[in-house]
């Protein structure tokens, strides 16, 4: 801690002396030196019908709760009382999700004081009290990489978290041996979020800093989706399943466009799944060169390949999310994501209403600011779109 | 982190102050003997443009790298290494983090024998902005760079750039 802190206070020595030769340049002068604003956020219905919605502002987290769909928001609660470092920029970002007794969880990746090392935190609160003191959901303790964790309450009331873990790459670092990657771990809980069973390995060889997707199972069970770095390198996704025990079920090859890289893509996939067991996804990959969103049907066991996979959007599409709702014939899938189009970001749209076999464009928003990445939540299997916005905030778009 | 860093404070606060000056001192001695090395510039919209033109008919290497991106200390390091072999190579490092960590930059690239490098760092609320202006097939995949050779083609690379894709750089260029 003592050599942290002196790097620490290095890095104020040096901002000091810095920000004088910045403030010297002209181009640095025309535009205020801030910090960058960190606008990741998630969004989730409480089982009575509020929007709830969960942001950074300095060492906090901030619940905000909507009772009109995202229309209008309450002041926002403050989760964590003492104040501690959160991640929220990029892939990173809190999260927010209900016990079915109304219990409200927030999740959230504390970054440490070694670059990349983070810790795993997690807060409950039972419905009209206040939030319980974070805990850390992982037993490791070391100071490496436990990041970009997802958050997964199960309908049989489990809640499991997943994140990119770095203890097997630092273990084979000591050793001088390679390890391709980083790691998935899970930990999962049987009392609502009060305490973890002891972490698990999901599956070696991960990529490093891209956001994990987690959807419920046709039986209710998790299942998560991953960037991994299949050998040598290439980045494309892999997906796991935590059975009824709990033990996780091997891991499965999600997407075959064999995109080698050695380098951080910075963008992760999302998944659902539909009344009929189909693992919808969509993720982001470079296929000839060109970086693509792209829409397909996951494989269910060894040896299937994506089904309908195509490209989602024009060129510049990135950080889509996807959401299904309603069954049957009917079935319901929105796919989202931004794209910038060299004045102004929009939020564009693609709705299916037959299962997935024809969609629709939607345009939804546009913005001159920074915005983060958008996320559908659903009530009752109506869309709705979160787009955290700079000079905005929350904005909401209902998708019917 | 605040709140660490104080607790460990209050376990350690002389030595804790006696770092602090110390460091201040030695950050001191290092940039007036470095000079403008420590400058860190603010990259907009414009700023490729201007670092192109400064050198018209010169090939360098230009590499935007992040502290948020897990490959790219190895190949900072590896430019560390080829600066240090080839001192005239003219290396240009784009930190695409927030202005503000700039400090930060500057003491990494420093930390990798990369001081003598100009260096810039992402000026704008909204990253994909910049990428835009610099290369619109870049979906922010980190590290990144362009080789530029005497003509100002360029070639850009996802990932770290293969050890002999460099070389081959160098030879062709010098």
């Amino acid at each position: 801690m003592h050599t942290a802190m002196m790097k620490w206070l290095l890095g104020c020595g040096l901002m000091a002396t810095i920000a004088v030769s910045l403030a010297a340049d002209p181009a640095m002068s025309a535009k205020p030196k801030k910090p960058r604003p960190e606008l990741g956020a998630s969004a989730a219905f409480s089982p009575d019908g509020d929007l709830y919605a969960v942001t950074k502002a300095g060492e906090h987290v901030l619940l905000h709760r909507s009772r009109d769909d995202g229309q209008s928001w309450m002041p926002p609660q403050r989760v964590n009382a003492q104040a501690e470092a959160i991640s929220a920029d990029g892939e990173n970002r809190p999260k927010v999700a209900f016990v079915a007794d109304g219990t409200t969880l927030v999740s959230w990746t504390m970054p440490l004081s070694k670059p990349f090392t983070a810790a795993i935190r997690l807060a409950r609160a039972e419905p009209g009290a206040a939030f319980s003191s974070p805990l850390t959901v992982h037993r490791d303790t070391a100071e490496i990489t436990h990041r970009f964790e997802s958050l997964h309450v199960g309908s049989d009331g489990r809640v499991s978290l997943a994140w990119i873990d770095k203890r097997d790459l630092e273990a084979h670092k000591r050793t001088g041996a390679p390890y391709r990657g980083a790691a998935i771990y899970a930990a999962v809980s049987s009392d609502g979020g009060r305490s973890f069973a002891p972490e698990f390995k999901l599956a070696d060889h991960s990529c490093e800093c891209c956001r994990i997707a987690a959807a419920t199972d046709r039986d209710g069970a998790p299942l998560f989706l991953w960037r991994h770095v299949f050998a040598p390198n290439e980045r494309d996704h892999a997906l796991a399943k935590l059975g009824a025990d709990g033990q996780p079920e091997a891991m499965l090859r999600a997407t075959f466009d064999r995109w080698k890289v050695d380098g951080c893509p910075h963008h992760g996939p999302s998944l659902a799944v539909g009344s009929t067991g189909v693992r919808h996804a969509v993720w982001f990959n470079q296929v000839n060169g060109e970086g693509r969103v792209f829409y397909g049907q996951l494989p269910q066991k060894p040896g299937e390949q994506v089904k309908a996979q195509r490209q989602v959007g024009t060129a510049g599409a990135v950080h889509a999310d996807l959401a299904v709702g309603g069954d049957g014939a009917g079935e319901r899938i929105l796919i989202v994501w931004k794209r910038f189009d060299g004045e102004v970001t929009r939020l564009e749209a693609e709705i299916s209403e037959d299962g997935g076999k024809r969609f629709r464009a939607i345009e939804l928003a546009r913005s001159d600011n920074a915005t983060d990445q958008p996320r559908i939540a659903q009530k009752r299997g109506r869309f709705f779109v979160l787009w955290n916005d700079d000079k905005v905030g929350l904005r909401v778009f209902p998708v019917n | 982190m605040i709140a660490r860093l104080f607790r460990a404070g209050q376990r350690g606060v002389s030595r804790g102050f006696i770092a602090f000056f110390s460091a201040l001192l030695l950050f001191s001695a290092n940039a007036s003997a470095a000079g403008k090395a420590t400058a860190v510039q603010a990259f907009g919209l414009d700023s490729l443009g201007k670092i192109q033109s400064a050198r018209l008919g010169k090939p360098f290497l230009l590499t935007f790298w992040s502290q948020d991106c897990a490959h790219c200390p190895g190949e900072l390091k590896t430019l560390g290494v080829l600066k240090k072999r080839y001192p005239q190579l003219d290396i240009v490092l784009v930190a695409t983090d927030a202005a503000d960590t700039a400090a930060l930059a500057a003491e990494t690239a420093r930390a990798y024998g990369l001081s003598g490098a100009e260096q810039w760092i992402f000026a704008d609320d909204s990253p994909e902005r910049i990428r835009y202006a610099v290369d619109r097939k870049w979906y922010g995949e980190l590290p990144r760079t362009l080789l530029y050779d005497r003509k100002h083609q360029v070639e850009g690379i996802s990932g770290l750039v293969p050890a002999a894709r460099l070389q081959r750089w160098v030879s062709e260029t010098r």
